[in-house]
């Protein structure tokens, strides 16, 4: 009684302390549109032959300075939401800090660029001059900006997924516990639901191994990376692996080797704790036919 | 005889020194008030104590008694409206591994067309095209309506 009712208080703990925060939140989302709208506008006054030139031009040079404006506070949300989920992780593991105390500075870095891009902007007077600075962000975006974010995004969501791992392997003591307490009370055979309940528990632990997987390939990437850093051109993210026994269930079995990479990992490490809640929900139901 | 009761009766007109006898009466009155109010005294109340016992070992019988008789993967209901809140959450976190990558093509697209020369590098038509490939295909549903289950 005492080991049920700590099971289900710790679930709803995790379930609490672990459910999903956007990384993201509402206002990336704004300026995401308003970057989407601002691109439009830029589009009809350039096909606008309406207008005389001197006037098109004149609006074209607005809405180009709208686009980077919009561009650019997109990019500064986007960072301020990395930066609050990423400093509120709270590790022991020298190596995850040591990513987590690299990327902060990178990204206030990044924040420093943007802030100074978002200075000039209304300056500048020229259509040239906008033109150049929109290329300049682009290629600042393109060299590091959008492969470190990557990394940095989808080590908070991996974290997040452990949290959602916790709350299926809590539901999964939950049904086991209930399962034994049926076949003591002989509405159920001894073992009827092991397979699945065996089933269900290799789509978490397929889980956890490939979100282990994926944070590990994370941080490598960031060692090799800080090694290399002046000497050396940077490491891709995607690296080659052999499928391994682990990520059988969500990765295609095939015999030549596979490449995969954090993201890929971190979706099938989702894809089977999808599935360990399918194996749930039909003992569920089985368990509901039997008692009725 | 008479010696021995004469002074016997000196004996009687013996007193205590003033000052001993109100610090004797200052402890006496300490003690006793710092003694419980209400003396509960477990052998004359065995009965009771007997009583609350078993009552108490009742109510533990009956919660137990209560949990077997409703196993909660039997509350269809219930289990499938949790179930379904962690499958929502895993979807969202699904959506979200895909939205940054939305928005860097949005914002690399937006800039480039910003730096472009001129109309005739990209057209609506084109843009559109490429918005809609950019769209996320994680077979979780529409992000922006997993996003807004959290952010309003």
């Amino acid at each position: 009684m005492k080991k049920t009712n700590f099971i289900i208080a710790a679930g709803l703990v995790s379930l609490i302390a672990f459910f999903p925060k956007p990384v993201l939140g509402a206002e990336t989302k704004a300026n995401a549109e308003n970057l989407t709208t601002s691109v439009n506008q830029l589009i009809e006054v350039k096909d606008d032959k309406s207008m005389s030139d001197v006037e098109r031009l004149a609006k074209e040079l607005e809405a180009r300075k709208q686009v980077v404006k919009d561009a650019l506070s997109l990019s500064l949300k986007e960072i301020s939401g990395l930066e609050t989920s990423f400093k509120a992780l709270k590790t022991k593991d020298e190596r995850v800090s040591a990513f987590q105390k690299s990327s902060l500075e990178y990204l206030e870095s990044a924040k420093a660029f943007y802030g100074e891009q978002a200075g000039i902007v209304d300056k500048l007077a020229s259509m040239d001059e906008i033109k150049a600075l929109a290329q300049k962000i682009k290629d600042y975006r393109d060299e590091n900006y959008n492969k470190k974010i990557e990394r940095i995004t989808n080590f908070i969501l991996l974290n997040q997924i452990d949290g959602l791992i916790a709350t299926a392997e809590t539901r999964w003591q939950k049904i086991d516990s209930d399962l034994k307490k049926l076949e003591r009370g002989a509405f159920v055979s001894p073992g009827y639901f092991d397979a699945n309940m065996q089933k269900a528990k290799k789509y978490i632990n397929d889980a956890i191994s490939l979100g282990a997987d994926a944070k590990e390939h994370i941080l490598k990437d960031f060692e090799t990376e800080a090694l290399t850093e002046e000497s050396a051109p940077l490491t891709t993210t995607e690296i080659t692996t052999a499928p391994s026994e682990n990520t059988a269930t969500a990765v295609n079995e095939e015999p030549t080797p596979k490449v995969v990479n954090p993201k890929e990992l971190a979706e099938a490490s989702l894809t089977n704790l999808k599935s360990s809640y399918d194996v749930f929900l039909q003992i569920s139901q089985s368990v509901k036919k039997i008692l009725q | 005889m008479e010696q021995i009761e004469s002074q016997l009766k000196n004996f009687r007109k013996i007193q205590p020194d003033k000052g001993f006898a109100l610090m004797c009466r200052e402890d006496l009155l300490a003690s006793a008030s710092a003694k419980p109010a209400i003396k509960i005294d477990l052998w004359r109340n065995l009965g009771l104590s007997l009583s609350l016992a078993l009552t108490a070992m009742l109510v533990v019988f009956m919660a137990q008694n209560a949990a077997v008789s409703s196993y909660s993967i039997a509350n269809l209901e219930k289990f499938e409206e949790e179930t379904a809140l962690s499958q929502d959450q895993i979807n969202i976190t699904l959506a979200e591994i895909n939205y940054h990558s939305e928005l860097a093509s949005k914002t690399s697209m937006a800039l480039s067309e910003a730096a472009a020369e001129g109309p005739s590098h990209l057209n609506q038509n084109l843009l559109m095209k490429e918005a809609e490939s950019l769209k996320i295909d994680s077979g979780t549903g529409d992000v922006d309506i997993l996003l807004d289950q959290v952010i309003f």
